[in-house]
């Protein structure tokens, strides 16, 4: 085939691409993006698989069986880890406007321009020769095609990968720099990406199926006779020469690699339209790798088996078997395959770098340089875009010049592990800065600088002497002859193969400084800003969306605002009474007016103190990033503070709470035993006095045996009488109880008072008889009935009868009793002739236990509940009680009973 | 929530799968069923786990919040 030929196989390629690319960008300026779908964005996720993948994986198979396959279960184990990381991730970049590693590293580490420059500048060093690479793999397979032997007359026009370089900056700059906007999202490109995807896909599964059932009777032949080879069969079950421990090393450098490769950045997070489909896209993605790897070993095992041993490059089987089986239309399918894998990997890692050195390197420095003034230019977007330009020329012009000087050397050849190696080194400083809050940028730099430096130790110096430019002495003595230091067993570690070896020891360097100095130093005011937001992404996530978008205040940052110190609820429900209080709709409310914003700032100055909350809707209301990371810093100081006071209070509030709980019901055992004492001392006294009056009348029986009939039935008929009146007192003293506790049944009907006193002088004229005290009874006949209860009224009348009995001289005593009529109800007096009562107690008189006998006689007279018994009950039929005591009369004690008819209080 | 602890489960069960002790079953040069046995093995895994992604992928397609 002519190399003429295979120009024009590859121009017109080219050509569709950059078709298909306008019209991904025509469609999404039209509003119909063609790249919003779960599949394209996995599809763009394969430019993953680069020329290293669709020739490279051939010949690794056929130096070390399986083993290429770890470089592809690495990112299907890393898509399970999508939900975790890369989900949070997106979160971040898209609520702090990220456009490449770099600025994501920057902007964790509170925006240091230092750690972003030192991230861009690693990944050019380590990136480019990865570029170079993909342009000598095109070239090879040109080479491949057409062995025009000295084919390539004149030093650069017959260059392939010149031409092939010059077109991918064109694409680039067309398509990678169309416009300058905050989200650096290219969908034309991101469509070229995905059809480029399908196409080395469709290619590799042709050349397959074509070796397999073509060239062979399915892939069951090319097993049956490897396995008769004794030179082949060994590669059948073989897992690479690394051992376990380098299958791991590929399993975790292409899972860092698939996370964190600035390509993938850029395809994943940058280019990522829509969160959801990235749960879609951590099985597709996986999917297409398991599909584009299936014919590899078969392959391989056939260009082992067909080709002389040794004539062709493992790395170029996809094309030579074609070839030596005559089918050029099959070899040019092939090539077109790795031209679409190399193309994309150049387009995409480019434009990720460019953005990196504009942003990161170039920007920064400039922003600074006092003399250009730039930071005072209002527009940049020109020079931003002309910046971007020069970038992607300046990559891709490296990435020739490499090819170009250093195209056969071994530091080439083997860059694309060693790319990974390095991009590793960004694991512990990325994942570490998006989980842990303590890292700092000190701790970043420390191991992101310890991680490369002993990177290039054991992997770019090792390959600098593999391809001779260094003394290959520095490998097998160490530098100087110093064996502890030979860069593929420092230290003597015996760590198998030189990949595992750097691997693990730069993770000892980057880990061991990020951590140490992490825990070192402190995290300044930005820095611990910046933390908060990137490890806090999800719980976050409302007003980190509120903020950035918008260049006024929107409602919905002011509720997100309050909400963080308030709580989203009562944020949302203050907002909407305010908003309602106003006459507006709440839930048409966008941009807050000034009524709102001040309505705010009252209810964070609630929580946060005055002066906190202006500063931090001042930052709200200007929706941009200037000083916000101070405001944040001092709020979330405030908000610890508040919500450490805020524990207190509640822990000393439950104290509270608790203490007066234990008082309330120490209080209420207190009034219980007392309520107890009472009733006892209660029972103990009522009862005595029918006990007393049957017994008087008992013993005068029995000491005067000669009383006449008549009055021996009068006086066995009281003992009879008070009898039943202790019985049904013992009733009353339970029921007193129940009126105690409200639960006494009051036998109220209108009473004839008259008889009930009656009643009582006949029940108390036995102790009268008894203490010789005269008992004259004046009751006037004929009153009108009294609603009462019968029972508790004679329990009045001989409380009182025998209360005065008890306080009359013995022998002289003279007890007068008069029930009379009046104008407010009937009057009972009681009137005796004793000592009287001090004036200071009469007050005290009808109150529980207060006995004044001692005055009196010398001693307790009485329990002292009688009195409060009949105040009890006078109170509850709603009449009234008094004691009067004028000196040297005696006291007279007076109850007066509304009439049957004239009760209107209501018994307590 | 639930999610995100089946995508941790299925981490470590792909973790078991590709990790060099579970391959090492596989490591001799036998053919079962006309393929070699560790190629039919590291695929057949392979596409477990890819098939249980997308199982988890479809089951939480409602779901949004954090993990």
């Amino acid at each position: 085939m002519s190399r003429w030929a295979i120009a024009a196989v590859a121009l017109g390629y080219l050509c569709l691409l950059f078709a298909v690319a306008r019209w991904g960008d025509r469609r999404a300026d039209a509003g119909r993006s063609v790249i919003s779908s779960p599949a394209i964005y996995a599809l763009s996720m394969a430019v993953y698989c680069t020329a290293w993948t669709f020739y490279g994986s051939v010949g690794r198979a056929a130096a070390g069986g399986i083993d290429f396959v770890a470089i592809y279960l690495g990112p299907t184990l890393a898509g399970v880890l999508w939900w975790h990381v890369t989900r949070k991730m997106l979160r971040i970049s898209k609520a702090n406007r990220i456009t490449s590693i770099a600025d994501f590293v920057a902007a964790r580490y509170g925006k240091s321009p230092l750690l972003g420059g030192l991230v861009a500048v690693v990944a050019l060093v380590v990136i480019t020769p990865y570029i170079a690479l993909q342009l000598k793999a095109v070239s090879a397979s040109v080479d491949a095609l057409a062995p025009a032997g000295s084919a390539r007359d004149g030093w650069i026009l017959g260059d392939t990968a010149f031409y092939v370089a010059a077109l991918m900056a064109a694409f680039a700059i067309l398509y990678g720099t169309r416009h300058i906007d905050a989200t650096e999202r290219h969908e034309g490109m991101v469509a070229a990406i995905a059809f480029e995807s399908i196409v080395k896909l469709v290619a590799f599964l042709a050349v397959g199926l074509y070796v397999a059932f073509a060239m062979f009777d399915g892939p069951g032949e090319i097993f049956a006779r490897a396995a008769a080879d004794p030179a082949i069969a060994p590669l059948l079950g073989s897992a690479g020469a690394g051992g376990p421990a380098g299958w791991v090393t590929l399993v975790l450098l292409s899972m860092a690699a698939i996370l964190f490769l600035p390509r993938q950045f850029q395809v994943a997070i940058v280019e990522n339209v829509d969160e959801r489909h990235l749960a879609h896209a951590s099985w597709m993605f996986p999917l297409y790798l398991l599909l584009i790897n299936l014919f590899v070993l078969p392959i391989a095992l056939a260009g082992l088996l067909v080709l002389p041993a040794g004539s062709v490059d493992g790395d170029l089987f996809v094309l030579a078997l074609p070839l030596s089986a005559g089918a050029t239309h099959v070899a040019l399918v092939a090539f077109v395959g790795g031209l679409a894998a190399a193309t994309g990997m150049v387009i995409v890692e480019t434009i990720a770098l460019a953005t990196m050195l504009c942003n990161d390197l170039v920007m920064p420095i400039l922003l600074r340089s006092r003399r250009l003034g730039l930071a005072a230019r209002a527009d940049l977007t020109g020079l931003l875009a002309g910046i971007r330009r020069g970038s992607i020329v300046l990559v891709l012009t490296l990435g020739y010049l490499y090819f170009e000087l250093i195209g056969g050397s071994y530091a080439l050849v083997s860059i694309g592990l060693l790319s990974f190696a390095a991009v590793a080194q960004f694991a512990p400083t990325i994942i570490g800065g998006m989980y842990w809050r303590g890292a700092t940028r000190l701790g970043a730099l420390g191991g992101l600088a310890g991680g490369f430096a002993v990177w290039a130790y054991t992997l770019l110096l090792p390959a600098f002497a593999r391809s001779g430019w260094i003394d290959a002495a520095f490998i097998s003595e160490g530098p100087l002859g110093i064996a502890a230091l030979r860069p593929y067993a420092l230290f003597g570690a015996p760590l198998g193969d030189p990949l595992t070896h750097a691997l693990f020891w730069t993770m000892v360097a980057n880990v061991g400084l990020f951590v140490g100095l992490s825990l070192a130093t402190r995290p300044g005011a930005t820095e611990r800003v910046q933390a908060t937001r990137f490890v806090e992404a999800f719980s976050h996530e409302e007003a980190e969306r509120a903020h950035g978008w918008g260049v006024k205040a929107r409602v919905a940052d002011l509720v997100a605002l309050a909400g963080r110190f308030v709580g989203p609820e009562r944020a949302r429900q203050a907002f909407d009474g305010h908003a309602r209080a106003r006459g507006l709709d709440p839930a048409r409310l966008e941009r807050a007016d000034a009524g709102i914003v001040r309505f705010a700032e009252r209810l964070l100055a609630g929580a946060i103190g005055a002066a906190s909350a202006r500063v931090m809707l001042a930052t709200a209301v200007k929706g941009e990033d200037v000083g916000l990371d101070e405001v944040m810093a001092v709020l979330d100081e405030a908000t610890a503070v508040i919500e450490y006071s805020r524990q207190l209070e509640q822990k000393s509030s439950a104290l509270e709470a608790a203490s007066a709980e234990l008082r309330a019901a120490n209080l209420r055992l207190q009034e219980l035993d007392r309520l107890k004492d009472e009733f006892l001392t209660t029972v103990t006294h009522e009862l005595r006095t029918p006990l007393t009056s049957i017994r008087s009348f008992s013993e005068i029986l029995r000491d005067n045996p000669g009383l006449q009939a008549g009055e021996r039935g009068a006086f066995l008929d009281i003992v009879i009488a008070e009898s039943e009146r202790l019985t049904r007192l013992i009733n009353q003293v339970l029921d007193l109880a129940k009126i105690e506790a409200g639960r006494y049944e009051w036998q109220i009907a209108p009473t004839d008072a008259g008889e009930a006193v009656s009643a009582a002088i006949a029940a108390t004229s036995g102790i009268f008889a008894e203490r010789g005290v005269a008992l004259e009874a004046g009751i006037e006949p004929g009153l009108p009935p009294v609603l009462a209860d019968r029972d508790q009224l004679v329990q009045v009348a001989v409380n009182l009868l025998s209360n005065a009995v008890k306080f009359s001289p013995a022998g002289t005593g003279r007890v007068a009793v008069s029930l009379r009529g009046g104008a407010g109800g009937i009057r009972l007096v009681v009137q005796d002739n004793g000592p009287g009562i001090a004036a200071e107690h009469l007050p005290l008189l009808f109150d529980k236990f207060s006995q004044f006998g001692d005055q009196r006689s010398g001693k307790p007279a009485g329990s002292g509940l009688g009195l409060a018994i009949c105040r009890r009950i006078v109170e509850h039929l709603g009449g009234d009680i008094f004691a009067e005591s004028p000196p040297g009369e005696g006291a007279r004690f007076s109850v007066v009973l509304p009439y049957a008819g004239e009760v209107t209080r209501t018994p307590p | 929530m639930r999610r995100g602890e089946r995508l941790a489960g299925l981490l470590l069960l792909a973790a078991f799968l590709f990790s060099p002790v579970a391959i090492g079953f596989f490591q001799k040069p036998a053919l079962v069923l006309g393929a070699p046995a560790l190629l039919l093995y590291v695929f057949c895994a392979w596409g477990v786990v890819v098939a249980l992604l997308a199982l988890a992928a479809r089951g939480g397609r409602d779901e949004d919040g954090p993990p």
